[in-house]
């Protein structure tokens, strides 16, 4: 070790100060709101006047509450459709790419990524556009090809997939960009003698890339998760959560039983419900793939 | 024999070309649609080279929306997220990688359990904790939880720990203090990691929607996510001023990738790797 | 840029010339008020020229005006008076009216006065006053009623051999009318607008009502029944079985590329549908069931509650002068926003009756509305959180992906659900 040891950790001081901008930022928007959150959802909630305790009433009330049920189910049926598309598209893009032995490497690079730098908005727009049943062009071309087009976000079956998909055109070039730095750290050499062992592409895949990649993979795996359980833009953006309430995800009934019908209390318990999955998948996907590592 | 190189290139080029071509086609057709006249956007049959070119949508755009007053508040909220982040997560970095403290482990263990907060669905609370701050509707209220995002820590840190020591240590002999080793020499060796999180949050911050639309509701504040969203109207569905208005929108994005394109991907694989 | 920023701009310049001129400064004195409407179209285009005149003869209000339907309106409009940054002027919606009123004042009761005494008018000036009324308090002004007629395409009509110049008025010349329009290869009728759930739900309530049913009754749901199930099956028949169009379709869209023959629509269609040179006619819907009957609203204008002080009271005066400037332009508003004004004086003023807009539907809508023809959703506070539980299966049944029966059925045990709930 080169450091110099100061007598007695003399920088606490200038460490705490250092870190307290941070700390109090971080403090206040990310972990009292989830205090606050269980606090309010705890109330009748009235910004207006007085909020009274109503105890666990709010929950209780939302697990007999068939469109949070369904909220819940929609969630996880988005999440099972667009996380492996994201994740799988994003690495097999990142493999192409490696492999690519063609000019412009970059420009292909850069139109798979470009998506990721629109904003929701214009996503859900678009896409609006292009699966317009009378004026989009994707249920035309369908129907040129001699197929009756699918009505892809008035079906109760294939709005929740679409979505998905409209997600992971948007989402995984940004997958693609950081795997990519993930597979560029492995060293070359391992390629090149395991091919003198005569192991072809599909074996290195299994037996290099996945292993050495599966940290990263895993790594990106829990944040897909996270940001899929909690998607509000699109689904606000493109249906509104429907054809019914087809594509009402937790996200988005928060939003509407907040701002639509200013029950606060029981928004808030809807918060606290999703923060409480999200945040309990997460840590025990950690755990379990034993990521403790990757973190630091 | 690997089956890749077996292929003939002609046959590699248009599949690799071909997949990008599929993969911006969307966008393509979004800048054909704004500027092609509204029967044609209207029409049951796609019409790819229009009649005539028509800038009409975008003027009327204009007239009816304040898009650039939406331009100026992202670019605003955008670049204050950047610069409070740059610099509440310089010393926090600094002070939890280069300095030796009591406790700081601990802190950084929590600061890392927190990064699987989702913080965006704690908008019912937020609302009410910003509304009390007397911030909302003010580009703060967005700038402000941006920059507690732990992700820029996780980068700095990473990157101030791996400085080796020894020009701080020559430095630490010679009686500098903490500001001017942080100034003179960390600083300077860790650009690379200031531009990728300066890219990431920006980008980050520029897109942001399910905070904003909560945060911000006064007109006079509103972000281009969230005012493009108020082209999506109640009952009439006008898609040639919503191409226009999502060109327009993306333009600026576009712009600043042809011009940037490796650094904003180097960026996100700086990054991205913990968002 | 902002038509509107410009045209303050422009107007500050103006009264920086006044100030010159009679040695005061008037643009220091004058008031700003907020505006907020939900109006989005023709009938924004409306207001904001309404707007810009009072602003141009009363140069001390100055009023920002921001307008753009959008689903968040009545979310922005509370979490405003949450935040104690509320416009001084709001617009709504007659069945949104209830479930907002505790953050509206009673206008005949705020810190300022009565409102409606400052702006010099009582209410019998208004056709239907009793739609302010909210525990008999008057929370806000009739503006207009509005509702939904049928717009129907006259070259259509020609080719498929009807008379462009007479609307079907009975069912069963409604539904041959249908069958001409497939037969010359165009869709036929689209009952809901753009689609859209809401628009869906409205479209079978006028058919419930047709049928002398009723929505909701005593605090409970009452549409599960043989009216409510003939009513709805109805609607699904229009776009399955009869073939008039199909679900998920966007009737506006269809309509405005000259593929579509009859559109439900509102009464602020009327701008949209000049614009797209499209020779149309207006007419009420036929009389499917016992009875002629359209879905039907009100806009209220309403004043949001502020932090009481003395700055605020200012505003409130501000604003009953400005909605005093605002009286004779109601017919204006019914010229321009296709609706039908609720100030009686508008209703009689002979240039709106020579407008163009009179000809092409007002005269229709305002009929309607003298007859009773558009009918209100009931009043009761929860009405939209009743809406919204309906909503998903009255689609669903539309889409014909549940049947009428298990439609309604569900439909039944989540509204008595939502009105039961403290």
């Amino acid at each position: 070790m080169t450091r110099i040891k100061k007598a007695g950790g003399g920088d606490a001081l200038v460490g705490i100060l250092f870190l307290l901008p941070y700390l109090v930022l971080w403090l206040l928007f990310v972990v009292i709101p989830v205090g606050y959150g269980f606090y309010i959802s705890l109330h009748k909630w009235n910004p207006m006047g007085a909020s009274p305790f109503v105890g666990f009433d709010n929950y209780i009330q939302l697990f007999s509450n068939s469109r949070f049920l369904n909220a819940l189910e929609n969630t996880f049926i988005y999440a099972v459709w667009a996380i492996p598309l994201v994740l799988v598209l994003g690495l097999a893009f990142a493999l192409l790419l490696k492999r690519a032995k063609v000019r412009g490497v970059g420009f292909i690079e850069g139109a798979l990524f470009f998506p990721y730098l629109l904003n929701v908005s214009v996503v859900g727009i678009l896409w609006n556009f292009l699966l317009d049943p009378n004026v989009g062009i994707i249920p035309y071309y369908i129907r040129a090809a001699g197929f009756p087009a699918p009505d892809f976000l008035n079906n109760p079956a294939l709005v929740l997939p679409t979505i998905a998909f409209v997600s992971a055109w948007w989402l995984c070039g940004y997958r693609m960009v950081v795997f990519r730095a993930g597979l560029n750290a492995i060293p070359e050499e391992l390629y090149e003698s395991s091919s003198l062992d005569g192991a072809g592409p599909v074996r290195q895949f299994f037996s290099i890339t996945l292993p050495l990649m599966k940290p990263s993979i895993l790594f990106a795996a829990i944040l897909t998760i996270v940001a899929g359980l909690c998607m509000l833009g699109q689904v606000l953006i493109m249906t509104n959560g429907g054809p019914g309430t087809s594509s009402e995800v937790l996200a988005l009934f928060m939003y509407r039983t907040a701002f639509e019908s200013f029950n606060f209390g029981q928004a808030a318990a809807v918060g606290f419900v999703l923060f409480a999955i999200v945040f309990l998948i997460s840590m025990a996907l950690v755990r379990v793939f034993g990521l403790k590592s990757e973190l630091g | 024999m690997r089956r890749s190189s077996a292929l003939k290139p002609i046959v590699k080029y248009v599949l690799y070309y071909g997949l990008a071509l599929i993969w911006v086609v969307p966008i393509i057709w979004m800048a054909v649609t704004s500027v092609k006249p509204t029967p044609e956007v209207m029409s049951f049959t796609p019409h790819w080279i229009p009649s005539s070119l028509t800038l009409e949508h975008f003027w009327a755009l204009l007239e009816r929306r304040p898009f650039f007053l939406w331009l100026a508040n992202s670019f605003q909220i955008a670049l204050l997220a950047t610069v409070i982040t740059i610099v509440v997560t310089t010393f926090a970095a600094y002070s939890l990688a280069r300095l030796k403290w009591r406790g700081r482990n601990a802190i950084f263990a929590m600061f890392l359990t927190a990064m699987f907060i989702p913080w965006e669905i704690n908008s019912i609370p937020l609302f009410f904790i910003v509304k009390d701050m007397g911030l909302l509707n003010t580009f703060m209220s967005v700038a402000l939880p941006l920059s507690a995002l732990p992700v820029s820590l996780f980068l700095l840190r990473q990157f101030f720990i791996n400085i080796p020591t020894d020009l701080e240590d020559a430095a630490k002999i010679d009686g500098c203090g903490h500001l001017r080793i942080l100034w003179h020499i960390i600083i300077p060796v860790s650009l690379p990691a200031y531009g990728a999180l300066a890219i990431f949050i920006f980008i980050f911050a520029w897109n942001e929607f399910f905070w904003s639309l909560v945060a911000l509701q006064r007109s006079g504040v509103r972000t281009l996510p969230i005012g493009l969203k108020t082209l999506v109207a109640a009952s009439d569905i006008q898609y040639d001023l919503m191409m226009a208005g999502s060109f327009m929108a993306t333009l600026p994005a576009l712009i600043i990738f042809l011009l940037l394109r490796r650094h904003v991907i180097a960026g996100i694989s700086m990054a991205g790797v913990r968002r | 840029m902002d038509r509107r920023d410009f045209i303050k701009g422009a107007g500050a310049l103006g009264l920086g010339a006044l100030g010159g001129a009679f040695g005061a400064d008037p643009a220091s004195a004058a008031t700003k008020i907020w505006f907020n409407t939900l109006f989005h179209g023709g009938d924004a285009d409306a207001m904001e020229t309404i707007v810009n005149n009072i602003h141009t003869s009363n140069p001390d209000l100055e009023i920002d005006l921001t307008q753009g339907a959008w689903t968040e309106y009545y979310a922005q409009l509370y979490n405003s008076v949450v935040a104690e940054a509320a416009p001084q002027i709001g617009i709504v919606d007659d069945f949104r009216y209830e479930s907002v009123a505790s953050i509206l004042y009673d206008i005949q009761d705020t810190p300022a006065g009565n409102i409606l005494d400052l702006m010099g008018a009582k209410p019998e000036d208004f056709a239907q006053w009793n739609v302010s009324l909210v525990g008999g308090k008057p929370l806000g002004i009739p503006l207009d009623q509005n509702g939904f007629g049928i717009y129907y395409n006259k070259d259509i009509f020609r080719k498929a051999g009807l008379d462009p110049e007479r609307f079907p008025q009975s069912r069963e010349e409604f539904e041959s009318a249908c069958e001409a329009v497939k037969k010359v290869g165009k869709i036929a009728y689209h009952p809901a607008l753009s689609g859209e759930t809401r628009y869906i739900r409205r479209a079978w309530l006028a058919l419930l009502w047709s049928l002398n049913g009723s929505y909701i009754d005593n605090g409970k749901a009452s549409f599960n029944n043989d009216k409510g199930r003939e009513s709805l099956q109805y609607l699904v028949d229009m776009v399955h079985a009869k073939g008039w169009n199909q679900p998920g379709t966007n009737g506006i869209n269809q309509f405005l590329a000259g593929e579509l023959g009859m559109l439900q629509n509102g009464t602020w269609f009327y701008l949209t549908a000049e614009k797209a040179k499209i020779d149309y006619g207006c007419s009420m819907p036929p009389k499917f069931f016992d009875r002629q009957v359209a879905w039907g609203g009100y806009h209220l204008i309403v004043l949001p509650k502020q932090e009481d002080d003395s700055d605020s009271r200012e505003k409130l005066k501000a604003t009953a002068k400005f909605l005093k400037a605002f009286l004779p332009f109601y017919a204006l508003w019914g010229e321009m926003g296709g609706a039908v004004p609720m100030l009686k004086a508008a209703t009689d003023n002979p240039k709106l009756r020579q407008s163009n807009t009179w000809k092409k539907q007002l005269a229709v809508f305002s009929a309607a509305a003298a007859s009773g023809i558009l009918q209100a959703e009931p009043r009761h506070p929860k009405i939209t959180d009743v809406d919204l539980a309906v909503e998903p299966f009255t689609q669903e049944a539309y889409n014909g992906t549940m049947s009428v029966k298990d439609a309604l059925a569900k439909a039944e045990v989540e509204v008595n659900k939502v009105l039961s709930a403290t």
